[in-house]
């Protein structure tokens, strides 16, 4: 059961990402249909209580944001759950404080099926691009100066606006279809590290994402200053879309998933 | 008696499920889907006694499904569409024999997302008309108006008009001198309700008369906290206008004259088939806002007049929109289909 459907919004990345994903790989699963019976539903990020209390069978919350800093009733509807998946070891040491249910590890992977082939670099960088939710964007506002001094353009891949004049800035509504060719249209990623609040309970999907994509993803400003140069930035790409591919595959989270399942005896 | 059915259905619009499950209640039990597009609004309306919530749609356990449609089924995204679609598809990969039937309380009008040209006057898409015939698929169809029933023009239907219960629509014999009116602020389309014509009307009173009339929940308007107060505000007010072009059969109209106010209502939808303009309400044209203000400011001026026709549409409503004669409607429906023996 996706968090996009139960919204009823379509393009969440977290229902991507643990739900499709996965669904995509996994051929005894499927979307949930309102009205059909099923033997486990796997709550992704979906607090429907009543759902939870009256379904009889396996019922695990996957759960990759720390939603009860937001107030959701977390402790309550894990009383009426047999596991819990998260993506990061630092959600899990949370959410195990309070519950004595399993906590699973399942990291956020990549479909590799649904991916372009990796980007081949060459000469100078011209463009660096940063690709997330608007609301994750104030990473940049920090950068912006930096990347105008090494006379790179910004693109940014976002669902809302982001706009600066302090160094030029092209701006793309993300969308399913587009925004690999997007992301490898540009030379370099731009993903900065938060390093306060709920972003430490995030995963790295986006840079796993970006080496699949045989993208170069510069954290820091000695990083960015590095991959100008073609060579560097072919090298570092390729070593990383090696371990990317080796480590990133949902076939992976799939086994997992279908462990955690299996541990549950109904 | 035949044998005690099983309905397994979804909640969709609460005050109209709360009265067909309790209409039923001698005869069916239902199942109701868990969801997670639609609610029972139990602050409102309890959850009768013969309703259990379930999780899935159980083959062998039900004689009969209920799926509600509606013209806005037509969008693919909307979320009421997407729990139908589903539901519908979750039943018919289990059970291809279980009988169907949809309630479709909307009409085949939807200029805002449909319009077929401006040919026509009655703004019946024939686009729209197919895009919900065909996901209901030849299963038989039940509508609230007999217009409606002319406007879907689908053979495998029939109407039936809600009945509700009169003792839950106090009528206070202390009528204050104000008009009101109930209709969705949002939803579907301005022409299906008419809300462009019904802030004509209000404007017009207020130029012309200095009369404030309430648009009941929208902002600097009366606005319940719940029914209970949303009762007591019927029940005390003098006139009821009711604006809708393609809304057949609004139930906030019927509420309205149970409750003892004086109508004034549009004659779309069969309401010119039991209003007698002048006697038991009044009809207006619904295209002519100053005509409707003419009405309705002159009866809140002729206060005893109002008093008595209100009282007389409400013996109409009584008569006309009684439970017994929907729950008999139902059963006789259900007999016919052959899914209930009487």
């Amino acid at each position: 059961m996706l968090f996009e459907a139960y919204l009823q919004r379509k393009n969440i990345g977290s229902s991507r990402i643990r739900g499709q994903w996965l669904i995509d790989r996994m051929p005894e699963a499927e979307r949930f249909v309102q009205g059909k019976e099923y033997e486990t539903i796997i709550f992704q990020k979906v607090y429907l209580k009543e759902m939870a209390r009256a379904f009889k069978g396996r019922k695990i919350l996957d759960i990759c944001d720390p939603d009860w800093l937001d107030g959701f009733e977390l402790v309550s509807f894990l009383e009426e759950m047999d596991a819990v998946t998260v993506p990061t070891e630092t959600l899990k040491e949370a959410i195990s404080k309070f519950t004595k249910l399993p906590v699973y590890v399942i990291p956020d992977r990549v479909n590799l099926e649904e991916m372009n082939p990796p980007k081949k670099h060459e000469g100078k960088a011209k463009k660096v691009v940063w690709f997330g939710y608007s609301h994750n964007s104030d990473v940049l506002d920090a950068t912006l100066l930096n990347i105008k001094k090494l006379g790179l353009t910004l693109k940014v891949i976002s669902d809302g606006v982001y706009s600066s004049s302090e160094c030029p800035i092209e701006f793309v509504k993300w969308d399913p279809l587009t925004w690999q060719d997007e992301i490898q249209d540009c030379d370099i990623c731009l993903l900065p590290d938060k390093l306060r609040g709920r972003a430490l309970f995030k995963s790295p999907n986006k840079t796993h994402q970006a080496w699949v994509l045989g993208m170069p993803v510069a954290k820091t400003l000695l990083d960015l200053e590095r991959f100008m140069d073609g060579e560097e930035r072919q090298k570092e790409a390729e070593e990383r879309y090696s371990w990317a591919k080796e480590n990133c595959n949902v076939d992976k989270s799939v086994e997992e998933m279908r462990a955690v399942i299996a541990s549950i005896k109904k | 008696m035949g044998k005690r059915l099983r309905i397994f259905k979804s909640p969709w619009h609460t005050a109209h499920d709360h009265d067909l499950i309790e209409a039923l209640s001698p005869i069916a039990d239902f199942g109701l889907l868990i969801n997670y597009t639609r609610r029972w609004d139990d602050k409102n309306r309890p959850l009768p006694e013969n309703t259990e919530w379930v999780t899935h749609y159980e083959k062998g356990r039900y004689d009969l499904v209920i799926l509600n449609i509606d013209q806005q089924c037509s969008l693919p995204g909307i979320n009421k569409a997407v729990l139908t679609r589903q539901m519908k598809d979750a039943v018919r990969s289990v059970d291809a024999d279980v009988p169907i039937l949809f309630i479709n309380h909307g009409t085949p009008v939807y200029p805002e997302n449909f319009s077929d040209g401006t040919k026509q006057t009655n703004y019946v898409s024939e686009k729209l008309k197919k895009e919900i015939l065909d996901i209901v698929d030849g299963n038989y169809m039940v509508v609230n108006s007999h217009q409606a029933k002319d406007d879907w023009a689908y053979e495998n239907s029939r109407a039936i008009i809600h009945g509700m219960n009169p003792a839950e629509w106090p009528c206070s014999d202390i009528r204050e001198p104000r008009s009101c009116t109930y209709v969705s602020p949002a939803g579907i389309g301005d022409k299906y309700y008419n809300r462009n014509f019904l802030m004509m009307v209000m404007e017009i009173m207020k130029e012309k008369d200095g009369m404030s009339h309430q648009w009941i929940g929208t902002p600097g308007c009366f606005q319940p906290k719940g029914i209970k107060e949303y009762k007591e505000f019927l029940s005390k007010s003098l006139v009821y206008f009711n604006p809708t072009f393609a809304s057949p059969m609004p139930r906030s109209r019927t509420e309205a004259m149970l409750a003892g106010c004086c109508i004034v209502t549009t004659p779309e939808h069969d309401a010119a088939s039991f209003i007698e303009d002048g006697v038991n309400g009044f009809i207006v044209p619904s295209n002519n806002p100053d005509y409707a203000a003419e009405v309705i400011t002159r009866l809140l001026k002729n206060y005893d007049i109002a008093k008595e026709v209100g009282m007389r549409g409400r013996e109409t409503a009584i008569k006309i929109f009684s439970r017994e004669r929907y729950r008999q409607d139902w059963i006789n429906l259900l007999t016919d289909l052959k899914i209930y023996e009487q």
